[in-house]
């Protein structure tokens, strides 16, 4: 049986749905020794800053039932050096390339975004707007509309690449924030980032992560991810790349069924890292199973 | 290169107190592991996603076995305390940098602190190996009596091998950095073991104008260079940048990294 399944978003044709969450994956060139790395549909980068950004302290991760958390803060070398470490390796590559922007103020995002507009084998850029762990900017702009707006308007007119807008679920209503997003000009919204948590370690009476609080990621955050995605694709038209737990090919068809028409794995890359491949080779199977042969019309059939 | 494999559990046994022995067969593996790199294991519990980071205590390559030393500290080293002989553990390895040894070296210094002490052994080896006439001084500290581990096996590359404890009830009283000689006859120290024992022993090591190796330990979760939970604070270019303790490490010249 041959099945298609590609799909667009922002424009831009992927080969497959299948991409990694930021943060998750490096550069790529890391876990490319243990998978085919060019069978992705997309690669997603770590937020990049303007400048560098030393991150949290350690420990920067305690792990939870189904799940983990983290405290990395956005460690990242600036858009310059990232530029100099990574776009070799990233032209050299056959999935598209997402680049996950970071900034404490909307001039950052500006300046990271026009500066990645400028180099060549950039397909699309993800605004972090969603990040828990950095005390300025990120999530402050993810949890409030106006914000969202604002720093989605400027960088939309600094870049011609296709916009992906990462949201939290750390809100009262993401229906309200995915709505402003795409009307600021959003291509396409990823979501979910990181859940806000915290553990303690009750032998030494203190919190585990040296941030104390950080995002929870991985199968534990499954059902919470899938309800945002089945929200935000209710009420906007723009594409959705679903990503909270995705561990293989069932996960990655559930959250499209609730709207997504792209996926993301995140932390099941650390549990196993050839899980992106498992999610595509899953998806696939999945399909023939049961006879579909275009993954577009699974895309919101739970909707 | 580094892969993941299914590695047969040749025997997992209690050798301390909360402490095993573990070899497993994984002959890919050891053919590439060098002393100082560990491995990432996993439980077989899918509520635990992390793969464990557990170092490397011995290479048998002929064989294709390799030996870890770990301890019962919570959910997880539970888990693979319960893996019996026959049974597979899923594992990703060899990791990280791993020791440089140089045959410029005659009198080399090991010095390990508790459960930094199983990766010592196979850099012993492998500096006896490599440098045949080296001459290696052991010293090791442990809690007390009951967590003392490897001494024998060390004797085997050292005469002499002190053992210290902090509570005395075993060797020498203290720590492992204290039993070190004030007056230092060696050309290179080489240290694994909890951070305060290894900033002690930078500082000793650079009083002493001695190159100072030591692997370094921070909560992972990729193991592989990824995710930058393991950020070790080190000098590079007039200031100072995060690496990996993981990809880049776990073994640093002592003198790179920020001692605070
Ligand atoms: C490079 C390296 C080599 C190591 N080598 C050894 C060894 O040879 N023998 C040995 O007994 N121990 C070693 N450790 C420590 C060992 O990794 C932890 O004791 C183990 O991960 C604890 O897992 P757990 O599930 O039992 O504990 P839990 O506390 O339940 O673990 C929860 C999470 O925290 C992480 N974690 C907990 N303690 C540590 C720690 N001290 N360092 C890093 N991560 C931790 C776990 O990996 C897990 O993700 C090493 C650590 C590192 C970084
Ligand atoms: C270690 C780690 C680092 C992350 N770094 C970033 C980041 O730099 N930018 C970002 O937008 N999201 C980041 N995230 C969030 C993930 O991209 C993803 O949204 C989240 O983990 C949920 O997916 P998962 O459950 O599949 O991991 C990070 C997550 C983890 C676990
Ligand atoms: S543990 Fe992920 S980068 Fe070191």
């Amino acid at each position: 049986m041959s099945i298609n399944l590609s799909v667009n978003i922002g424009g831009l044709t992927w080969k497959n749905p299948v991409t990694v969450a930021s943060g998750t994956f490096g550069s790529g060139k890391e876990y490319a020794q243990y998978m085919d790395i060019n069978r992705l549909g997309a690669v997603t980068t770590k937020g990049v800053a303007p400048i560098p950004w030393a991150g949290n302290r350690t420990p920067r991760v305690a792990e939870s039932y189904g799940g983990m958390l983290n405290s990395i803060g956005l460690q990242n070398p600036g858009v310059e050096q990232f530029i100099a470490n990574d776009m070799a390796f990233f032209r050299d590559i056959d999935p598209l390339i997402i680049v996950n922007v970071c900034g404490h103020k909307i001039e950052d995002y500006c300046l990271v975004a026009r500066r990645l507009s400028e180099e060549e084998g950039i397909d699309m850029l993800e605004l972090n707007i969603s990040c828990p762990n950095v005390s300025e900017g990120g999530v402050q702009f993810g949890t409030d509309w106006k914000l969202t707006e604002k720093v989605v308007k400027e960088v939309r007119k600094v870049t011609k690449l296709p916009l992906i807008v990462k949201l939290t679920p750390n809100v009262t209503s993401i229906e309200v924030i995915a709505k402003a997003a795409e009307g600021a000009g959003a291509d396409a919204l990823s979501m979910i980032n990181t859940l806000f948590g915290m553990r303690i370690d009750i032998n030494r009476r203190k919190p585990m992560l040296g941030n104390i609080f950080g995002g929870v990621s991985g199968p534990a955050i499954k059902p919470v991810a899938l309800r945002c995605v089945y929200q935000a694709a209710r009420c906007t038209k723009i594409p959705i790349i679903g990503m909270g737990g995705i561990m293989d090919g069932n996960d990655a068809i559930e959250f499209m069924m609730a709207g997504a028409s792209a996926v993301a794995v995140g932390t099941a890359n650390f549990a196993n890292p050839s899980a992106t491949i498992d999610v595509l080779d899953g998806i696939a199977g999945f399909m023939e199973k049961n006879s579909i042969t275009d993954i577009n019309d699974i895309i919101g059939a739970a909707l | 290169m580094s892969e993941i494999t299914h590695a047969v559990v040749i025997e997992n046994k209690q050798i301390a107190q909360d402490t095993f022995d573990l070899r497993i067969h994984s002959p890919a593996q050891a053919a590439k592991a060098k002393a100082g790199q560990f491995l990432g294991i996993y439980t077989g519990n899918p509520a635990m996603l992390l793969p464990r980071p557990l170092s490397i205590c011995e290479i048998d390559k002929p064989n294709g076995i390799l030996r870890v030393i770990y301890r019962i500290v919570g959910g997880g080293t539970k888990e693979i305390a319960e893996v019996a002989a026959g049974e597979k553990l899923r594992i990703l390895g060899p990791l990280g940098n791993g020791y440089d040894i140089d045959t410029n070296y005659r009198d080399i210094a090991i010095v390990g602190g508790g459960l930094g002490v199983p990766p010592l052994l196979q850099l012993a080896s492998s500096i006896r190996k490599i440098k045949p006439s080296a001459n290696i001084a052991i010293y090791l500290g442990f809690r007390d009596k009951s967590q003392v581990i490897l001494e024998e096996e060390f004797s085997r590359y050292d005469d002499k091998v002190t053992v210290c404890t902090d509570d005395g009830s075993y060797g020498v009283q203290g720590n492992a950095i204290a039993a070190l000689p004030q007056k230092p006859v060696f050309d290179a120290v080489y240290g694994c073991g909890p951070k305060p024992m290894l900033a002690a022993l930078a500082k000793y090591a650079e009083a002493a104008g001695l190159p100072c190796f030591v692997s370094v330990e921070e909560h992972m979760a990729c193991c592989v260079g990824t995710c930058l939970a393991c950020a070790v604070k080190a000098y590079q270019d007039g200031g100072t940048v995060n690496k990996r303790a993981c990809y880049d490490g776990p073994v640093f010249n002592a003198k790179e990294l920020v001692w605070e």
